[in-house]
């Protein structure tokens, strides 16, 4: 409420201020004090953990405070939110919301408080204000993405989850197929989960009228870095490319600038998801992943998506494609990881000689699942969602409808998993 | 109101109305077929389920997995000639403390009046982890017994609902009638486990076993609570009938176990029933009477016996 009420009264002082100045001060007064909760409550342990264990490399020992309390629900997306909102009424993108209900609701808007999308007040501001009445076809296909939302975190992301845990947890153990099966698993997990939840969030918002922005544009079927980034996590990803990365220079600058500020907001990105070394270092893989297209000026090459207005993708789009995947798998393994040493150990595992062997065991039927998962997207892939279906005959509608119901009663795990971002 | 906005909200509640009409069918075709796959729960369900889906019991066993797999109610019936109830779980879930007690009330029979009160007790079912600060850092707040209304609904989709986490056609998929798992609860709620016995896999899983409650004895001491809550249990069970405790013997290594980090566990119960004027019968030095799966839980059949011997020793109390 305090984060709330500073960002609408900050709005409010910078669009009726007389001079830049009084209006600088507000801005920074604001993104001070959000950042400022959001470094104490979610990064105090940890800049204080490392500062011991600095000083304990030079044989120091330092007794520190650590804090001892649950990380406020949703505190990196609404904070994202009031930054967005206060920096685009001090560039004047947008007016000065007067109406505070109206303001507080965009910040915390039930479907996107706890997981986002991270939404800019220049896109649901607006439809906020206005009067909204019940839109059919934006309810039907609403529903139609949470159903979609729920099959893919509660069959694929649920199903994955236990097996993920189980190769994860005995990593010093368990073969090194099965440890590779395991990273795979964890890609569609957090896919499956992270995306899941977003398509839940849209389509409810959609059954009020309202358009979040898109979240995920069918990640794993991109064909280089570049073009997962700009598929992946979306809302976060234009997000630093607006308010951090642009700011920053840009690509404006020489090429080392441009270097420079892609690693800054990788990093920062990790850094976003959470205090622990493991995540820097997955932003700081993917800033590395990024740098020949980067340097090569190929960042843009692949705008569209894959076989566009065809069938099947040609035999070197599949392989750029599966190249992008196993790329982000090793990634992954540090996103999910307990600590750099066990993602290394992890690794290395990996790579031994005994990769050729055989698996112990094969989860058939959570990769038959997945593979019907990436049917139906790659079938929908130039829409909107999923299960976008509007052009097929009511009757084949209906059947995908029941057989997706049907899935989820048949497959679904339904314990009390809760979505991964919800830690974030 | 202008003539738009009528045109507008009219058209808006008609859409409404369309929309409601097509998704209503989808979620009562879901309703219905949860209700007929829920209808088919029992004893393969899980290993919890069928004690919330029976008649409310007069005479009751109360403890945790070794009197979940060690007290028969059958043998009870017929040796003592009344109908029998294991309310035994396990113990994560059932342990003694104000949980177990809010749910045996709820459990029990309101018109109990003359029942018979089997309380089965070992060290580790009365106490609890150093780092335990109250009971609401019990791990029993988390079990079916602290948050289940329903205690006598069959089907009871309040536990379906609450506690079964797997696809619910595993209910019908997997029901008794098609083939008993290896742990299945009798509708009297013995759980009856069925597992190869060849000594080899019994000395695995007896070592397995000492491993574990090796590791918990460092971590865990009697409760004050949890002795507060088995009093109170005691209590009320002997305004409603007559109170038996009962230690049930486990293998000689766990048992050594046992005395080693508890040496006056047995003396502690004595006392206690002593003050409440109950009966309590240590079997803990026969543990060379009877067969166990794991060390820790008795084997079926040394089950039967074993309740045999209780149904004796609550007799032959009744004659003294």
């Amino acid at each position: 409420m305090f984060s709330i009420g500073l960002d609408y009264l900050s709005g409010i002082k910078i669009e009726n201020s007389r001079s830049k100045k009084e209006a600088k001060f507000w801005l920074t007064l604001s993104i001070v004090i959000n950042l400022g909760f959001l470094g104490f409550f979610k990064y105090y342990n940890f800049f204080v953990e490392s500062f011991a264990d600095l000083l304990g490399g030079f044989g120091f020992k330092a007794n520190v405070w650590l804090l001892n309390i649950i990380l406020p629900v949703g505190i990196s997306f609404y904070t994202f939110h009031g930054l967005s909102y206060v920096i685009d009424v001090y560039k004047k993108r947008i007016s000065a919301e007067r109406n505070f209900t109206d303001y507080a609701v965009f910040v915390s808007y039930f479907p996107l408080l706890v997981a986002g999308p991270i939404e800019r007040a220049t896109h649901l501001l607006p439809q906020i204000q206005k009067e909204r009445n019940f839109n059919y076809e934006q309810a039907v296909d609403g529903m139609r993405q949470i159903l979609w939302g729920f099959f893919k975190k509660m069959v694929i992301a649920d199903n994955c989850a236990p097996l993920v845990n189980e190769i994860f947890n005995n990593y010093q153990t368990e073969n090194p197929v099965n440890l590779a099966i395991g990273a795979i698993l964890f890609a569609f997990q957090i896919y499956g989960d992270f995306s899941g939840y977003s398509d839940i969030a849209l389509g409810v918002s959609r059954l009020f009228g309202i358009e979040l922005l898109k979240n995920f544009s069918f990640p794993y079927f991109s064909r280089d870095i570049a073009e997962f980034w700009r598929r992946w996590h979306i809302s976060l990803s234009s997000w630093f490319r607006d308010y951090l990365y642009i700011p920053l220079g840009g690509s404006k600058g020489g090429l080392a600038m441009k270097i420079r500020n892609t690693f800054i907001i990788f990093l920062v990105s990790g850094f976003w998801h959470g205090a622990n070394w493991t995540f820097i270092i997955w932003g700081g893989l993917n800033a590395l992943y990024f740098m020949p297209l980067l340097i090569m000026n190929k960042n843009r090459q692949n705008i569209e998506v894959a076989a566009q207005g065809k069938l099947l993708p040609s035999f070197k789009e599949c392989l750029q494609m599966i190249i992008t995947f196993f790329v982000t798998c090793i990634a992954w393994i540090f996103f999910r990881a307990e600590s750099v040493s066990q993602a290394s150990h992890y690794i290395a595992r990996i790579l031994s000689k005994d990769i050729f062997s055989l698996p112990n065991s094969l989860p058939v039927k959570t990769m038959a699942l997945i593979g019907l998962m990436l049917l139906i997207e790659w079938i929908n892939r130039e829409r909107f969602h999923g299960l976008e279906i509007k052009r097929f005959r009511p009757w084949i509608r209906r059947v995908f409808y029941i057989v997706i119901i049907y899935i989820i009663l048949r497959y679904a795990n339904f314990g009390n998993n809760e979505f991964i971002y919800f830690q974030f | 109101m202008p003539i738009l906005e009528i045109t507008n909200l009219s058209i808006s509640s008609f859409n409404m109305k369309k929309f409601l009409i097509k998704i209503v069918p989808y979620f009562v075709t879901i309703i219905i077929v949860l209700v007929v796959l829920g209808s088919f729960a029992d004893g393969n369900t899980d290993d919890n389920y069928m004690h919330f889906a029976v008649k409310k019991p007069q005479n009751i066993i109360l403890g945790d997995s070794r009197g979940s797999q060690g007290v028969v109610p059958a043998v009870l019936k017929k040796k003592l000639s009344t109908q029998f109830d294991n309310f035994s779980l396990n113990i994560v879930e059932s342990p003694y403390g104000p949980v177990y007690f809010k749910a045996i009330k709820r459990k029990l029979d309101p018109e109990t009046k003359n029942g018979i009160f089997i309380l089965t007790v070992s060290p580790w079912n009365l106490s609890a982890s150093y780092g335990a600060k109250s009971e609401k850092d019990f791990p029993e707040v988390k079990s079916p017994l602290n948050d289940m209304y329903f205690y006598d609904k069959s089907p009871n989709y309040e536990y379906l609902l609450r506690r079964y986490t797997r696809s619910w056609f595993k209910i019908y998929t997997e029901r008794a009638e098609v083939e008993r798992s290896n742990t299945f609860l009798h509708e009297d709620g013995w759980l009856e486990v069925n597992i190869d016995m060849h000594k080899d896999s019994v000395a695995a899983r007896t070592h397995k076993k000492e491993i574990f409650y090796k590791d918990i004895a460092k971590n865990i001491d009697l409760s004050q609570e949890r002795l507060k809550a088995f009093n109170e249990i005691i209590n009320y069970l002997r305004t409603k009938g007559k109170v038996y405790l009962v230690r049930i013997p486990t293998s000689q290594s766990l048992t050594v176990l046992e005395n080693e980090k508890y040496p006056h566990f047995s003396r502690q119960i004595k006392d206690i029933a002593h003050k409440q004027n109950v009966r309590f019968f240590d079997f803990s030095k026969d543990y060379n009477k009877y067969d166990y799966t794991d060390g820790n839980h008795m084997y079926k059949e040394s089950s039967k016996k074993f309740t045999e011997q209780i149904a004796d020793s609550i007799v032959s109390s009744k004659k003294d």
